[in-house]
């Protein structure tokens, strides 16, 4: 399986697309973020731990709800799905041991669905569940991977695909990685996976290390999200180097250098941040 | 500190917590500190991270945990604090969490049987009962039912009140307060700023007065009401301009103008030219760059090219803070 093939808008097989991520846009919710992988952008927002249902009233924990919202039309059997991945992915990293007979609820809210949404929601889930200062034993991050197989009979993976690409895929992949661990050796650390259509066992294993790395730029991103303080702003920048910002770096923790990634940096080369 | 250089840095921050354990946990500093350039930083850890790696002699506090294998990670995002073992990470960007005694500024959202609620920037809105404020006049009596139907005139909706953090009355962690002290009520004809409550530095004195005539509220909940202060009326009791909306409605308000006018408008922007760049906020802080921002209109001091300029001296304060609580740490941690 050939990894680098040119594809749609100038994009390499294994690039992901630009990342942005703003967070507490929400007044009323404890933490919301807005998440954008290209043009899938989702909106998730947290509530809690707060006041719980006596159906879903759990003795020893807090229960987590999360609500998966369409952009339009009624939800069907394919949100209440999503629903369970995501929650399947949350509920063992949020401590829920902590908040007993409460609730803590995620909704997700699709702005706009350009492929891979179900990644680029849990992404934004994670951001936001921190922006509410929940507590969580580690980040994780997700991508989606999707087989393609064109006219010669070959298959390509394309990572991070958008919706034209997941149209003529013939198999997807959706994986979660708990972040800690990637970044720091390399390997393991699947959390979750899903798959759907056909896949072979190579298919499966390139998909997932195709993700994992993936899932590493995705998981640094979010890390100099939180560690930057909430007011920097940031243009756009190129090649995820950051230049240290003189004027502003008195009092807080975030100095962006990544000289060390610049490998990295050129598969994944257009992550723009921008400012919360 | 940099997230990108995971490996490295991480490698670097563990060696550097593991060589002084021991010092960490007999240091006098409150908030972690580590020392990057020559620069002293707050420590920001994000959820996971590791803080100190053998914990077996650290009490682990908010927002940390204890992994398998005795280590301290951090279960949010935010700044280290340590108090003698106790080791806990205080969440950057967290609703207020509300501590006994703190002087909040709310707003009136709700008014429900014999109590109000009050948005004061909590993870739920606060509650406040008829029995914990002082009626019209400064009247001392027990409450009536007629009271409670009259419970609109002393404060009513999207009325903004000063008030003290009383108890912690539920296990949902609602907070009540209460406004039975002259100092606590309701305020009228100022400027109201929201800040980030973790900004808002704990001080002896939440009730300030500039020399200038300009008389802040910094509430602990990040909400902060900037007035004129008000001349110490001779007859009566009350210093404060503070009343319950019946007590304000007998008054007429008093037009605020020119230099008062222009003094309040630059309090507000040195607080959110503070506050944009993360400094924290107290009088001194306030002052700072206050000064800095002389022979510019006050109108000026928001935008984002002045902002790092007009704060230099505040960010220069906190720095030199940081090293004097670092030599403390020096001089009586070995």
């Amino acid at each position: 399986m050939s990894t680098l093939v040119k594809r749609q808008k100038g994009r390499l097989s294994n690039q992901l697309r630009s990342i942005e991520a703003q967070l507490g846009l929400l007044n009323k919710a404890d933490g919301s973020a807005k998440y954008k992988q290209g043009d899938s952008s989702v909106l998730a927002a947290v509530y809690g731990p707060s006041e719980v249902l006596p159906k879903d009233e759990k003795g020893d924990r807090a229960s987590v709800q999360v609500v998966f919202k369409r952009r339009d039309g009624k939800p069907g059997r394919r949100e209440k799905q999503n629903e369970n991945i995501i929650r399947n992915a949350l509920e063992p990293i949020i401590m829920t041991h902590l908040y007993p007979r409460t609730a803590i609820m995620i909704i997700v809210q699709v702005l706009v669905d350009d492929g891979s949404i179900l990644s680029v929601a849990l992404n934004a889930c994670v951001l936001a569940l921190m922006d509410a200062g929940v507590p969580i034993s580690t980040v994780i991050s997700s991508i989606s991977c999707s087989i393609v197989v064109d006219e010669n009979g070959s298959q390509t993976l394309l990572t991070d695909p958008d919706l034209s690409e997941e149209r003529t895929s013939i198999g997807e992949t959706y994986f979660v990685f708990d972040g800690h661990v990637v970044a720091k050796t390399g390997e393991g650390g699947l959390v979750s996976s899903v798959t759907s259509g056909l896949l072979t066992d190579s298919a499966y294993t390139s998909c997932l290390t195709a993700s994992r790395s993936g899932s590493k730029s995705v998981y640094t991103f979010i890390r100099e999200t939180l560690k930057r303080k909430p007011t920097t702003v940031m243009a756009p920048i190129e090649n995820i180097i950051f230049e240290r910002d003189e004027a502003s770096s008195a009092t807080n923790g975030s100095d962006f250098k990544m000289e060390d990634e610049k490998e990295e940096s050129k598969t994944f080369s257009n992550v723009f941040m921008k400012p919360i | 500190m940099s997230g990108y250089k995971d490996d490295s840095d991480e490698e670097m921050n563990v060696n550097q917590i593991e060589k002084d354990n021991e010092v960490l946990l007999d240091r006098k500093s409150h908030v972690q500190m580590t020392k990057t350039n020559g620069r002293l930083q707050v420590q920001i850890v994000t959820p996971g991270e590791l803080i100190v790696k053998n914990a077996s002699n650290a009490l682990c506090g908010h927002g940390t945990f204890r992994d398998d294998q005795d280590q301290l990670l951090s279960s949010v995002c935010g700044i280290v604090e340590r108090v003698n073992k106790l080791i806990s990470v205080r969440p950057l960007r967290a609703r207020y969490p509300g501590e006994v005694g703190d002087v909040v500024v709310g707003r009136i959202t709700e008014i429900t049987g014999k109590r109000w609620k009050v948005d004061i920037q909590a993870r739920q809105d606060a509650v406040m009962l008829l029995s914990s404020v002082n009626l019209p006049g400064g009247v001392q009596r027990r409450k009536t039912n007629e009271d409670q139907l009259n419970m609109r005139s002393v404060f009513a909706e999207n009325d903004l009140i000063v008030a003290e953090v009383h108890s912690r009355p539920n296990r949902d962690g609602s907070l009540q307060l209460q406004t039975r002290s002259s100092r606590y009520g309701k305020l009228e004809n100022g400027v109201f700023v929201r800040v980030y409550a973790a900004l808002v530095k704990r001080c002896t004195q939440h009730f300030h007065t500039f020399d200038f005539g300009v008389q802040v509220i910094l509430g602990n909940n990040g909400y902060i009401w900037i007035t004129k202060k008000t001349p110490v009326d001779e007859n009566k009791q009350k210093s404060m301009p503070f009343y319950t909306s019946a007590d304000a409605d007998k008054n007429e308000a008093e037009v605020i103008e020119g230099k008062d006018r222009e003094n309040i408008c630059r309090v507000r922007n040195a607080i959110l030219a503070l506050q944009s760049q993360f400094l924290p906020i107290y009088p001194a802080t306030i002052l700072d760059v206050i000064e800095m921002s002389k022979g510019m209109e006050s109108k000026e001091m928001t935008l984002p090219d002045i902002t790092p300029l007009i704060t230099k001296n505040a960010t220069a304060r906190i720095q030199k803070k940081m090293e004097e609580e670092d030599m403390e740490v020096v001089e009586g941690g070995y």
